[in-house]
């Protein structure tokens, strides 16, 4: 039997004291193998499963361990280039072997490290992520910048489609909250940057490209022309309108507004009977157009739940979305609209209640409902309200009441809508919106004491509107 | 751990927290003792780190036990580093 060097025996025992395998069976161990080995691979040793649990729970002690060895004497630990995040993120996950571990380093705005978090945890080939989680931790930090990070069990550090678009998904989340994804490093056997590797987008400054959602929701005049031609042309075809009839109606309405010019095209199939009027439409022609009113409705009907789910390009289509809710049951009530980060709608809710007559809406109903849906903007639908200025005040309290609530929590409320059966009122468009106006002075006067008021406000939960 | 505090408030760690949280715990789960020496090790570490502890074990009125196992975690610790 080989002679046991002095340091091996104490190895040794403090192994065996530590995981409770017998001395005997490490000292055969370590005749042909180094002592400490046996932590990375002990399957040859056949432990037990109570054994087992603790070989790993120690392996991931020491690795831990070693981590606050080489960092803990830093005062602060700033990250300059992929080389250093990554050597940092391989030293804390790189050895993983048996699972994917998804980490987040929140920095400052020198990118100086703020904070590390575990994100997920997950099996040996995937890790799931809930942004919300990570979002949570960006909002707790307050930093400005994140790098993500998770190993490959596997060693090898290419990415998987699922990786790009991961980040690619977590920039768009979190890039509305001012946030930038600097970089997401892949570790195992080696390091891998995509932003090194180009795979994920950023602009000479190094910064996330991403659509903001200001460029999502405005529509350009060129597309609306566009689609204003292909409209009219369809109409023509399935109506045998003179074409006269309708230029002369397109040169007679204002072109300034984009929604409100698209409104009034829209509502030629919308509104026959008007329509039958503006451009003195003959029998035949108003008896085609009502045919197509009709299938237009019906056809809105049945995809009015899938189109939820496109992206809202504008006040128009989100206003189309109430028309029947409008027209068929006639009742004052708000709806809230929810969307993410890239204005894709997640769901509608009404959020009004009428008590002793009087419209009941609740702010901290607002926000719970949004989070519920982890949203990143709401819009607001008021329907069947006069279209009227007292309708547009309120409009423009509530939501600045709102804007007040969402903005510490990096939501955005992105337009108000006054929908009535004839037309809808954008507040966005009219540019009464509170974050398009706020420091002007004189949209302040109609605030309802927001700032002092608010906490108040979310403590009463709910505040009436007189109308 | 260090902290260090800016003038920004906001509290920087340089190790994550998840990190500095699990070695205790993990310190903790490796250490098969009684509730009581658990409790002294525990309230230990809320105030100092684990090399503190590695240093001073010997004084904090741990079970015989209880010390030959920490004392053993910091054999294994230095053979690990040495690797």
């Amino acid at each position: 039997m080989k002679l046991l060097k002095k340091n091996e025996e104490r190895l040794i025992k403090a192994i065996s004291k530590v995981i409770g395998i017998k001395e005997e069976k490490i000292q055969n161990y370590s005749q042909n193998n180094e002592v400490l080995n046996l932590l990375k691979r002990p399957k040859t040793i056949e432990p037990t499963k109570l054994q087992m649990e603790r070989i790993n729970l120690l392996n991931e002690f020491l690795v831990n361990y070693s981590i606050t060895k080489e960092f803990s004497h830093k005062k602060e630990i700033s990250f300059t280039n992929s080389k250093e995040v990554g050597e940092y993120f391989k030293y804390l996950i790189g050895n993983k072997k048996d699972k994917e571990v998804f980490m987040c380093a929140f920095l400052d705005r020198n990118n100086q490290l703020i904070d590390i978090k575990k994100i997920s945890e997950g099996t040996l080939s995937a890790a799931i992520v809930f942004p919300r989680e990570i979002v949570k931790e960006v909002l707790d930090t307050k930093c400005k910048s994140v790098v993500f990070s998770h190993n490959h069990p596997s060693g090898n550090t290419e990415p998987s489609d699922e990786d790009i678009a991961l980040t690619n998904n977590l920039a768009n989340i979190i890039s509305p909250l001012g946030i930038k994804v600097i970089d997401h490093v892949i570790v195992g056997d080696d390091i891998t940057s995509l932003k090194d590797r180009g795979v994920i987008g950023y602009d000479k400054d190094h910064q996330f490209i991403v659509n903001t959602n200001e460029e999502d929701y405005t529509v350009g005049k060129e597309y609306y022309k566009n689609h204003v031609d292909m409209f009219i042309e369809s109409l023509l075809n399935l109506a045998d309108i003179d074409h006269k009839k309708i230029n002369n109606y397109l040169n007679s309405i204002p072109q300034e507004s984009n929604s409100l010019y698209t409104n009034n095209i829209i509502s030629i199939v919308e509104d026959p009977t008007r329509a039958k009027d503006t451009l003195n439409l003959n029998k035949k022609e108003l008896s085609k157009l009502k045919i197509i009113n009709d299938f237009l409705q019906n056809y809105n009907s049945l995809t009015n739940i899938s189109k939820a789910k496109n992206k809202i390009n504008g006040p128009t289509q989100m206003a189309r979305l109430f028309k029947e809710k409008v027209k068929d049951e006639g009742k004052e009530d708000i709806y809230l609209m929810l969307y993410n980060s890239k204005l894709v709608l997640l769901g509608v809710e009404k959020i009004t209640n009428t008590r002793e007559g009087n419209i009941v809406l609740s702010p901290k109903d607002i926000l719970s409902k949004t989070l519920a849906y982890d949203a990143a903007i709401i819009s607001l639908v008021h329907t069947n309200s006069p279209n009227n200025y007292e309708t547009t005040n309120l409009a423009m309290e509530i939501a600045q009441n709102l804007f007040n609530i969402l903005r510490p929590l990096h939501l955005n409320i992105i337009d108000y809508l006054i929908v009535d059966d004839k037309n809808f009122t954008s507040l966005k468009e009219k540019g009464l919106m509170p974050y398009t106006v706020i420091g002007m002075g004189d949209y302040k006067k109609v605030n309802i004491g927001i700032d002092k008021d608010y906490h108040e406000e979310i403590e009463n939960d709910e505040y009436e509107m007189e109308f | 751990m260090k902290w260090n505090f800016r003038k920004s408030g906001i509290e920087r760690k340089t190790i994550g927290s998840d990190v500095v949280d699990n070695i205790n715990e993990m310190m903790l789960k490796l250490i098969d003792t009684s509730e009581r020496d658990k409790d002294i090790i525990k309230n230990y570490l809320e105030h100092n780190n684990i090399d503190d502890l590695f240093a001073n074990y010997e004084g904090l009125g741990l079970s015989k036990d209880t010390m030959e196992q920490i004392e053993s975690l910091i054999v294994i610790i230095e053979n690990y580093e040495n690797m």
